[in-house]
């Protein structure tokens, strides 16, 4: 064991030598002003002053306030929870397609040559294309459906994933898969030990934009062809001139939005990136 | 133990551009080695050693000439190989990637398995670790002992301590003639590292940059042996002769 890294203190050392080292140095007093959640609060909190100053201000702009004061309202109309629910169904629904659909092109791209000269301007064309044409078109196709939101969630998100799955796929270290065949380890263990860790990271972060390009797109059909879900809400009360209830509805999409960054991908990412956090932590 | 036969064995690159020449790797390479025996091939760099290795191992195809490894039972030989980094996964842990080799069906077997070829290389405590917690010698540890877990009929050793310090190479030199003792296998070993060459091996096949082999060498000192032995600065310095009586036509042209 004694060639182990450590960034712990070894051999011999005066009396109280290592405990002096090893203690925490002392926080300043305004320690709560420049630590890394302090940073986060004060965001925040700033964000909402210079809305409440812009809200005083400016006429058109509702203040959070009054933006608060509506969103009860709406809630006490019974609108609030039937309509985000009905948006995180076709969000969820879509993105679970996204996220089976989206890994697999991306392998079957990085796997076989043909697949991605097939795929590959398709794929560039479905990033490049805005949202809105796919939301106008399903809404002639379809009126107003679950469909044509989840389809467009789909045809948004999907090369998102489809992108990073790709360069994770080919980022797969060659040494390692030599190394397998060369012992003969089975296709089926390669890929679940080798090749789907290799592109977890990229996986992640094709996820996270494919969700914030699928929530858009789910929002933006919402808002130009149907008659429920969050965006749907919105373009109700911009049709009837309501800053407030625009206001209202955009800050509920952000708190989803938010809520599920923090809560699911950002632990997503931890647990793809543990080993690494464990290898910096040893060494140093 | 197995059986390695090489008959005319060549190895050429395809061009990976237009305009470039085929890479000629080996040109011509014949031998034999059986038993309990550990045989190095050493020769400079580009002289299509590890290219050699890789073929035996079936990651690369001889483009003519035979290839054949006998193993102790019927089917395919049980083919371990220690590379030059340790090619371990970083995201797992060292039991892990010692499971990953193995064809145990049961995940308790691989695991025991594992821990018990650990132990051979006194790295059972590091089992929980993850590669990159380990010092480069402690990985190269894990490399060996993942090789041997397999109970290989061949073990292929390519350049294993030529990334390590003198030191640490030094040791693992020692560990892994005492494994070699024990286990009774087959090693075929590569450098480029003459030295290490007559310290632990049995033969030496020398080869030169063309590509071909240039002499082959019984090495008949006793084991287990050390870099300060006598016998083995003489025969170092032999064999460092014969290699400059390779190259002479060479620089005299």
């Amino acid at each position: 064991m004694s060639d182990l890294r450590t960034t712990g203190v070894q051999g011999a050392m005066p009396d109280g030598a290592a405990e002096l080292l090893l203690a925490a140095p002392p926080k300043p007093w305004y320690w709560w002003l420049v630590s890394d959640r302090a940073a986060r609060y004060t965001a925040r909190v700033a964000f909402v002053l210079v809305w409440q100053w812009a809200g005083t201000t400016f006429e058109e702009i509702p203040a959070p306030t009054e933006t608060i004061e509506f969103l009860i309202e709406e809630f006490q109309r019974s609108e609030v929870f039937p309509n985000i629910a009905i948006s995180l169904m076709r969000a969820v629904t879509a993105l679970s397609v996204v996220l089976v659909l989206g890994i697999s092109i991306g392998i079957a791209m990085a796997r076989w040559w043909r697949v991605r000269y097939y795929l590959t301007d398709l794929i560039l064309v479905g990033i490049t294309l805005p949202a809105f044409i796919w939301a106008l078109l399903v809404v002639m196709w379809w009126g107003f459906s679950n469909i044509g939101p989840i389809a467009v969630c789909i045809l948004s998100a999907t090369p998102q994933l489809v992108v990073n799955t790709f360069q994770g796929a080919t980022a797969t270290p060659g040494k390692l898969l030599a190394m397998s065949d060369a012992f003969h380890v089975s296709n089926r263990r390669q890929f679940r030990w080798l090749t789907i860790p290799s592109m977890m990271e990229y996986i992640a972060a094709g996820f996270r934009s494919a969700v914030l390009a699928g929530w858009g797109a789910v929002l933006l059909v919402e808002w130009f062809g149907n008659d429920k879900g969050v965006g749907f809400r919105a373009h109700y009360w911009y049709d009837a001139r309501s800053f407030e209830g625009m206001m209202a509805w955009g800050l509920v999409m952000m708190i989803i939005i938010l809520a599920f960054d923090r809560i699911v991908m950002d632990r997503v990412v931890k647990a793809a990136r543990r080993w690494r956090i464990g290898t910096q932590e040893w060494s140093g | 133990m197995a059986r390695l036969i090489a008959r005319d064995v060549k190895k050429v690159f395809a061009p990976t551009r237009q305009g470039q020449p085929p890479v000629v790797a080996l040109r011509n390479i014949s031998f034999e080695a059986e038993g309990h025996t550990f045989v190095t091939l050493v020769g400079p760099s580009g002289c299509g050693k590890s290219t050699f290795l890789n073929m035996v191992s079936g990651i690369e195809r001889p483009s003519g000439g035979t290839l054949e490894v006998i193993g102790r039972t019927e089917g395919d030989a049980r083919i371990g190989y220690v590379f030059q980094d340790p090619r371990l996964l970083p995201w797992k842990t060292v039991l892990q990637n010692m499971e990953y080799v193995l064809d145990d069906d049961a995940a308790e077997a691989r695991s025991e398995r594992g821990r018990r070829f650990l132990d051979l290389v006194n790295l059972s405590a590091t089992a929980e670790m993850y590669p990159g917690q380990l010092s480069g010698g402690m990985q190269q540890r894990v490399g060996i002992a993942r090789a041997m877990s397999i109970e290989p009929d061949l073990l292929l050793m390519d350049e294993p301590f030529s990334h390590l310090d003198a030191i640490t190479a030094r040791d693992l030199r020692v560990e892994l003639q005492r494994l070699w003792l024990e286990t009774q296998a087959t090693i075929l070993f590569v450098t480029h590292d003459v030295m290490e060459a007559v310290l632990l091996s049995s033969r030496v096949i020398m080869m030169s940059s063309q590509g071909v082999v240039f002499r082959d060498l019984d090495i008949d000192l006793p084991f287990p042996r050390k870099q300060t032995d006598k016998e083995v600065a003489i025969l170092q310095a032999e064999i460092l002769e014969l290699f400059e009586e390779m190259e002479r036509p060479m620089v005299d042209a």
